[in-house]
């Protein structure tokens, strides 16, 4: 498996755009299309890397905006959790449906709260989840209410924390972390912390 | 970024592997152990100067009191290792993962760490100095007694971070401290 990580600015933040290939056969997506730079195209196509499909965790333009001309560029289709303009042809998933994309297979866990529509993708082979802003190291996405916060920690605590410890998980913003480190030291899943005023 | 090649992979099975190959003339250029698998070994006090780790998986490695001084750290896994009196001096360790990695009393000055993971971990009197934690992220974690002299903090998150006894008085940019102890 071929995975590289894009790190763009995007505003006050910088923003993950990933790319998972299958080595031998070059088949593979993206996930999440905020920024658009000519260093994934160039990348792709030296690696010999096939993106027949965009998957998106959620719809904040940091993640978004620039759907429309990676799907035009690859003629990718799109995967998401709602209705695209980008991308009137998308599939709409959620929770429990599942998307193969070439060789992998990845399972829709729905992680909201960040926003409504928020999802994640779990690739079981690979061990590893593409979680969107619903978890950072260390950190939750920022949430408006207390009753959204407590809702995304709901989802959390009965999804990707139940995932096995070694899970890799691949965050929009942020460094890779992992399933075990943020159960064990993420503030924000330990008993008696609340959402940040 | 971050790029890794699971089917090239070298799994390490133990440390006299990794010293065999270290004693066969390899220069520090060699990327021979670039995206090594060498979880769980014990590779304390070894010399480990400069070599090429990028990439590699080193998670819950015992690597007490080793010198890895200038090594390429960059994508590296180091989460739960044992690090404390390491030697990292001018690690190149950009996207690196030391969650919950115990580190006390080791060196990072001088050290690349931007953007690094740093959540949960034990970096009681650790010294940070000049080192560039731009973006680095942390969920709680001891840093007591740490010394940030002349490190970049910009926009890293010590959350929850204790940061009793650090002066970050003399470190560049304002990290986000929500909830740390200072």
């Amino acid at each position: 498996m071929i995975i590289k990580s894009f790190v763009f600015d995007a505003g006050p933040l910088e923003v993950n755009q990933v790319l998972m290939a299958d080595e031998q056969t070059g088949e593979g997506l993206m996930v999440d299309a905020g920024v658009f730079h000519n260093s994934v195209i160039e990348f792709a196509a030296d690696q010999g890397i096939k993106v027949s499909k965009i998957l998106i965790t959620h719809m904040h333009a940091d993640h978004v905006a620039a759907l429309a001309d990676y799907a035009k560029a690859w003629d990718a289709s799109v995967v998401a959790p709602a209705p695209v303009s980008a991308a009137p042809g998308a599939r709409i998933v959620g929770e429990g449906d599942t998307v193969q994309a070439g060789p992998f297979e990845f399972e829709i866990f729905q992680t909201s709260g960040h926003t409504p529509e928020s999802i994640s993708y779990y690739c079981k082979d690979q061990s590893l989840c593409f979680v969107g802003d619903a978890i950072f190291a260390g950190a939750v996405g920022g949430t408006p209410l207390d009753e959204l916060h407590a809702e995304q920690i709901g989802h959390l605590q009965r999804t990707i924390m139940t995932l096995p410890p070694e899970t890799e998980l691949f965050s929009g913003h942020g460094p890779l972390t992992t399933v075990e480190i943020e159960k064990a030291a993420n503030p924000f899943l330990q008993p008696g912390f609340t959402r940040l005023p | 970024m971050r790029t890794y090649h699971h089917s090239e992979t070298t799994r390490f099975s133990n440390r006299e592997e990794l010293e065999s190959l270290l004693a066969s003339e390899l220069d520090s250029e060699s990327n021979a152990f670039e995206g090594a698998d060498l979880r769980g070994l014990d590779l304390s006090g070894m010399d480990l100067r400069g070599i090429n780790l990028a990439g590699a998986n080193m998670t819950g490695c015992a690597l007490r009191g080793a010198n890895l001084e200038g090594a390429d750290l960059r994508r590296s896994r180091l989460d739960h290792a044992e690090l404390q009196g390491a030697n990292l001096r001018g690690v190149k360790a950009e996207f690196a993962v030391f969650g919950c990695a115990q580190m006390e009393g080791a060196n990072f000055s001088n050290a690349d760490l931007r953007r690094a993971n740093l959540v949960g971990v034990s970096a009681r009197n650790v010294n940070f100095s000049g080192a560039d934690l731009y973006y680095a992220r942390t969920g709680g974690g001891d840093f007591r007694d740490s010394n940030f002299t002349d490190a970049n903090i910009q926009r890293a998150v010590f959350r929850a971070a204790d940061l009793t006894g650090c002066d970050l008085g003399t470190a560049t940019g304002t990290p986000g401290l929500d909830r740390a102890k200072l």
